[in-house]
Parts: structure tokens; C-alpha cells; sequence
């Protein structure tokens, strides 16, 4: 099954004469981890940006190409839908991180999308778990490394149980340990058969990708 | 002491409501000074830092002597206790509405701080289940983390400007203003940035993506709650009876 | 100059909180050769950086700069002999363009433009980031803020370098032209301190490579 399917894309930012991505076709199938990769302003995180809608919603510019989510094209799917399919963590785990534990940072994603008290409960306990942050459950974000700061950034994330993951070079600002940690979720998560899309400009983390484009 | 640390934060929103509204309807001095000395008791029962508070209260003392000299120098009544020829510098009544206003600001300062004894979690909570509407108890929950971030940012730029060589205290005033200029830019826009992104973030995750949410906490107000409330309109209502 | 340029004597420090980093520290670091500190996240690598730059005093002990207590200098006067380089680029980028970030503290203090101008665009162009001089710089990706941080301390004429976690954030490439940077300016009797958790790197540029765990020294690899 194809999760995700992009079809000439193209996308040039509002005030640049430039046009960032040029006419790229790509099928993601679904339970598959691609990665993406390629030189600084080569339009990694400009596709991502398309992939989750953010372009052209939030980032104006001028687009042409298509996308199609599970069959559906992406333009027609409203906000609650996209929120529920596409999850996407950032390189930042400072902006992404505002709450005063890591419980409430878990549940605010859940409670957002008016989930029940006890859907809450399950979903928290086996993110907190697959993520292996429990012993983090009750500290301050702020307090952690950016390591830490980046599984809590993607456990968030998870708690909104999307079909597909998109992460923009999470890995920058973590140290090894943390690394490897997050690589094993997301081997879980394809077990799972979740797809995961991850920006990356290390060779090393890419090895075990299904598939590899370079832009 | 136990109870008052579990106090709801309900609870304690509407004792700053109560006592903050009293300092502004009483005028006499000495309830004003009672009223005062309640909150600091209140407050360190609750386990805030009286004297923290006490101690940046002293800064307040320039407003009572502004108040007080305007208040004498524009207000006719009231007899001299300063005099510089025919003006009157600083009269009874004068001193005595300085006073009155720091009293009423000390009593709104104090009170306030209960606030800080509860953790923000449990204050946005509280806020939430007051039926505030969400947007704007998330905004002020964003404002209390990202304030301390922008003194942080200046803090870092400003040392790292001092170690380019800039010596504040040598250049001349109009360099010092570039210089600042230089500090103020990068942080106003490091800023919008950093709040589009976070944002962007808080959308992803379902922000206003319906019209309601649901909460996973729930507070209760427990029997120590209302019996706080009750007193706190009792005592409340004595206080203006015996104005 | 085989002497050492730091020279940490004895020193405690601990942060408001009551938690106890340094107790009787002592390290010295020798100002042509370039040392590394390898440590984990809370092991006190930062703090220790901003204890010889004198950003943070120590309570007991001195630190010494070229022979000089650092207690009797001010940043500004640390900041011409030492480049420090943060963690996190931001913090010390604040030019309206990259070349400005280069000559903006120059252009203030009124010095001869011609020659600063010549100067900074020189070490864009040796650090890689010539073709960037008219952009703004917070849409610049992290390797290329690392860049410009780095060239602009080199715009004062440093003696020694400091530089926290250089390498996060860069890609293979970049920590190559970091590597070779390092070397280079190492060449001309520039020595630096650098603090990192990447042991490849710490392997490939340092002379003497530091253990550092709560607040001791465990071991020295060569």
C-alpha cells in the first residue's frame, strides 16, 4: 500500500526567485522508513513541510505538484484529520516543549483532539513505555538534555497516534546514547506498521532505511 | 499547615479576588495595615516566601514618596509637616494617601503571591475548569515559560557582546546605542520566530483543531477548600461592616 | 610557547542550587597545543569554560590566563585573547548580515574600515561562507552559524580558542573543514581548548584528551 504519494511537486518560498524543489515524483509505501537527505537548503525540509501540509497552510509560497495520503488527496483532508494521520517532529526540542512536566506535555496532543480520560490513560503509559522515558514522567523538560528533550518532543508526538511520522533531522542536537535510542523506536514503529519519513544529513543513521532519496 | 498547601487554585484565585477588591474599598489605614499583615500570614501558611516578597516591597517606597509630595504639593487640605516658602512640600493628608496606596499596592502584591505557591500546571488547570476560555489560558501559560527565555537570550548576547571587546562602561553614549541596537534586533526577532515555531508545534499536535478539549486531570475542591472560602466572606464582610 | 597559557588552580565552584561541580580543581592547558574535554551532559564541561573566561567566578582557587588572574581582567579584555565559541551559535550572532557580524564591533568603535572589511571578507571566504556575506543571518542552517561564530572571533587577534560542542549539528563535511580549521590555526600557535562528547572528533584534533566526570578528571588519553 502506498502511505504516501507525491506527484511533480514543486515549491518556490514567497520571497525567493528560487524555485526549491523542482518536480519531484516519489512513492513512500506504507510501513517503510525512507530517509532524505542531501545538502544544506537542497529542500529536505521544504518537502517534509509539503508532505504535512504546513506548505502551503503556514508557509506561503508558491506550489505546484500533488500529494495523496492513503489515496486521498492531501489538500482535501481538514485539519483534525491531517493531526491524526501525519505526525511531524522538529529539529528544535526548545520550541516544541512548553509544559511544566513530561505528563502534561504528553497529554496535551491527546486532550487537543478531545480524547477520554482513560484513552488518555492507555495511550500514556504504552508511549511512555515504547519511548522508555518513564522514569522522566514527572520532570521538567526543561531540566533534560537535548537528548531527553527530543524522545519527550517525539513520545508527544506518538500520542496522537499517526499513520505516518515525519521528523526534520531530529537527531542534531542528541547525544549518542539518545541516538540510538530513538533509532530503536522507530524500528518499533515500522514493526507496527507505521511509515516514517526522516530528514537526515548523517550517513551513519541512514543505514537502515528502506529506501533513500537524495535531493 | 498541611491543608493550606493543598489549597485548590480555585480557591486561591478567589481569595486574591476578595482581598485585592477589600484594599481598594477600605481607606483607613490601620484595616488596610491588618488586611496587610493577613495576606503575609496567609501567604507563608501556604508555603510562599514572605520574605522575598517583603524585601522587593521595599522598592515601593519611592511611590509613597512621589504620591505623598504630589498628593500635598496639588491638594489644598491638611496641615504642613514640610514647608519650602509658600509651597507645602509635604502635608498630613498627603502622607496619609502616599500611605494609603502603598498599603492598598503591598496588600494586592502580597496576595498575589499565594498565586506562586501553586504550580502552573495546577493554575492553568484551574483556570480551565473557571470555564476561562483555553486559548487564553494557554497564552498566558506560554507567556510565563518564554519570558524568562528572552532574559536569558539577552543575558547570553549581552556577554557575548562584552567579549568582543565592548567595554559599556568606556564607549561614548552613541555607541553604546548602536550597541544596543545590535541587542535588541536579533532578540525581537529570535522571538517571532521562536513563537511561530512553537505555534506550528502546538497546531500539530491538535491545538484548536476542534472546539473543545478534554482535560486528564481533574481538581476537586475538598471540604478545607470551602471552609477557606466561607471564612475568607465571613472575615471579608467584618472587615467592611467595620470599616 | 610550551608554556601553559590556563593554568586552574584549585578551584570550587557550585551552582545557587547547592550542587557541588568543582572541589579543588586544577588542570593546566598549555597554549600551543589543543586539549579536549570529553564528558557526558551535567558532567561540568560548560560551567568549567565560563569559569576560565571568568564569566563565573569561582568561589575558591583562580584561574590564570597567560599569567595574568582573571579575577583582574574584564570579559572584554578575556575576549581579545580568548575566542569563545557557545554551544549554541545564536548567542553570539547578532549582525544584520554576515559580513556585518564580522565588522560590527570594528565599525563602533570607529577603526579603519578598509582594512577590517578585507579582513572579515578574507575569513569568510577560509571558512567557507563567503557566498553567504549579504544574508541574514538566522535563516542560516547550524553549520553555517558554527562557521560565522568562528570567524568572528578570529576577527580579533585570539591567542587561544574555547569552543563548546563544535561539532553538534555539523555534518560529516563540515566537521572535516572544522577539523582542518582547527589544525591550521593550531599551526600558527593558536591552542584551544575544545569540549565535546563526539570521542571520533576528540581523536582526530586533540593533543591530550580529558575524562571529565562530577567535577574530576578521570583519565588522559593521548
Amino acid at each position: 500500500m502506498i502511505a504516501v504519494s507525491i506527484k511533480n511537486l514543486g515549491f518556490k518560498y514567497e520571497k525567493s526567485d528560487t524555485w526549491i524543489l523542482k518536480d519531484i515524483s516519489l512513492d513512500i509505501n506504507k510501513g517503510e522508513i525512507t530517509v532524505i537527505t542531501g545538502g544544506n537548503g537542497s529542500g529536505k525540509t521544504t518537502l517534509l513541510r509539503c508532505i504535512r501540509a504546513l506548505i502551503p497552510n503556514v508557509y506561503k509560497g508558491e506550489l505546484v505538484g500533488n500529494i495523496r495520503i492513503f489515496n486521498q488527496d492531501l489538500e482535501e483532508m481538514d485539519p483534525l484529520e491531517l493531526v491524526k494521520t501525519i505526525g511531524i517532529v522538529f529539529q528544535n526540542p526548545e520550541t516544541q516543549l512548553f509544559s511544566s512536566t513530561v505528563e502534561d506535555e504528553l497529554v496535551f496532543g491527546a486532550e487537543n483532539i478531545c480524547l477520554k480520560r482513560d484513552e488518555i490513560h492507555k495511550r500514556l503509559n504504552s508511549i511512555l513505555e515504547l519511548t522508555g522515558i518513564e522514569h522522566l514522567r514527572h520532570s521538567n523538560p526543561n531540566n533534560l538534555s537535548g537528548g531527553e528533550q527530543q524522545l519527550i518532543a517525539i513520545a508527544a508526538v506518538l500520542m496522537m497516534d499517526p499513520e505516518i511520522l515525519l521528523l526534520d533531522e531530529v537527531l542534531s542536537w542528541v547525544d549518542k546514547d539518545n541516538r540510538s535510542k530513538i533509532l530503536d523506536i522507530l524500528r518499533s514503529l515500522k514493526d507496527k506498521g507505521k511509515t516514517i519519513i526522516m530528514v537526515d544529513h548523517i550517513e551513519e543513521n541512514i543505514r537502515f532505511a528502506d529506501g533513500i532519496l537524495r535531493i | 499547615m498541611k491543608p493550606f498547601r493543598e489549597l485548590d487554585p480555585r480557591s486561591k484565585i478567589f481569595y486574591v479576588a476578595l482581598v485585592s477588591t477589600l484594599a481598594v474599598l477600605l481607606n483607613k489605614l490601620l484595616p488596610l495595615l491588618i488586611l496587610l499583615m493577613g495576606s503575609f500570614i496567609i501567604l507563608y501558611l501556604c508555603g510562599g516566601n514572605g520574605i522575598n516578597t517583603l524585601y522587593r516591597l521595599r522598592k515601593l517606597i519611592f511611590i509613597l514618596v512621589g504620591i505623598s509630595i504630589i498628593q500635598s504639593i496639588f491638594n489644598n487640605d491638611g496641615k504642613a509637616l514640610i514647608q519650602l516658602g509658600n509651597i507645602m512640600i509635604l502635608t498630613d493628608y498627603g502622607l496619609f494617601r502616599g500611605l494609603q496606596f502603598l498599603l492598598r499596592l503591598s496588600v494586592i502584591i502580597v496576595s498575589s503571591s499565594i498565586l506562586l505557591t501553586s504550580t502552573n500546571r495546577d493554575l492553568t488547570q484551574g483556570l480551565l475548569q473557571l470555564r476561562i476560555p483555553y486559548e487564553i489560558v494557554f497564552m498566558l501559560l506560554i507567556s510565563a515559560k518564554f519570558l524568562p527565555l528572552l532574559r536569558d537570550e539577552f543575558k547570553n548576547k549581552a556577554l557575548a557582546m562584552e567579549l568582543t571587546g565592548i567595554d559599556f562602561k568606556k564607549v561614548s553614549l552613541e555607541k553604546k546605542l548602536t550597541a544596543y541596537k545590535y541587542l535588541l534586533l536579533p532578540v525581537t526577532v529570535n522571538s517571532l520566530l521562536k513563537s511561530k515555531e512553537m505555534a506550528i508545534a502546538m497546531e500539530v499536535r491538535g491545538f484548536r483543531s476542534m472546539d473543545r478539549r478534554t482535560s486528564f486531570r481533574e481538581l476537586k475542591l475538598r471540604i478545607f477548600d470551602y471552609l477557606f472560602i466561607f471564612l475568607s466572606v465571613v472575615l471579608g464582610s467584618l472587615f467592611l461592616i467595620f470599616k | 610557547m610550551g608554556d601553559d597559557y590556563i593554568q586552574i588552580g584549585d578551584i570550587s565552584f557550585l551552582y545557587k542550587k547547592g550542587k557541588t561541580i568543582f572541589d579543588g580543581f586544577s588542570l593546566n592547558l598549555p597554549g600551543d597545543k589543543i586539549s579536549v574535554i570529553l564528558g557526558d551532559n551535567g558532567s561540568g564541561k560548560t560551567t568549567l569554560t565560563k569559569l576560565i573566561m571568568g564569566i563565573l567566578k569561582p568561589l575558591d582557587g583562580n584561574v590564570f590566563i597567560d599569567r595574568k588572574n582573571n579575577r583582574d581582567l574584564s570579559l572584554g579584555e578575556v575576549g581579545k585573547s580568548i575566542g569563545y565559541l557557545f554551544q549554541n551559535p545564536d548567542h553570539q550572532i547578532f549582525g544584520t548580515s554576515v559580513l556585518d557580524q564580522l565588522v560590527w564591533s570594528n565599525n563602533i568603535l570607529g577603526e579603519d574600515r578598509e582594512y577590517y572589511t578585507e579582513k572579515a571578507n578574507n575569513l569568510l571566504n577560509e571558512f567557507g561562507i563567503l557566498d553567504l556575506k549579504d544574508r541574514y543571518p538566522f535563516y542560516l542552517s547550524m553549520g553555517e552559524k558554527r562557521m560565522l561564530a568562528l570567524a568572528s572571533v578570529m576577527m580579533r587577534d585570539i591567542r587561544y580558542l574555547i569552543l563548546d560542542e563544535p561539532t553538534s549539528s555539523l555534518d560529516s563535511e563540515r566537521v572535516d573543514i572544522l577539523i582542518d580549521k582547527l589544525k591550521y590555526l593550531n599551526g600558527k600557535g593558536i591552542g584551544a581548548l575544545v569540549i565535546t562528547h563526539d570521542f571520533d572528533f576528540a581523536k582526530a584534533i586533540g593533543h591530550r584528551i580529558f575524562h571529565l566526570e562530577d567535577g574530576r578528571i578521570k583519565d588522559e588519553t593521548i
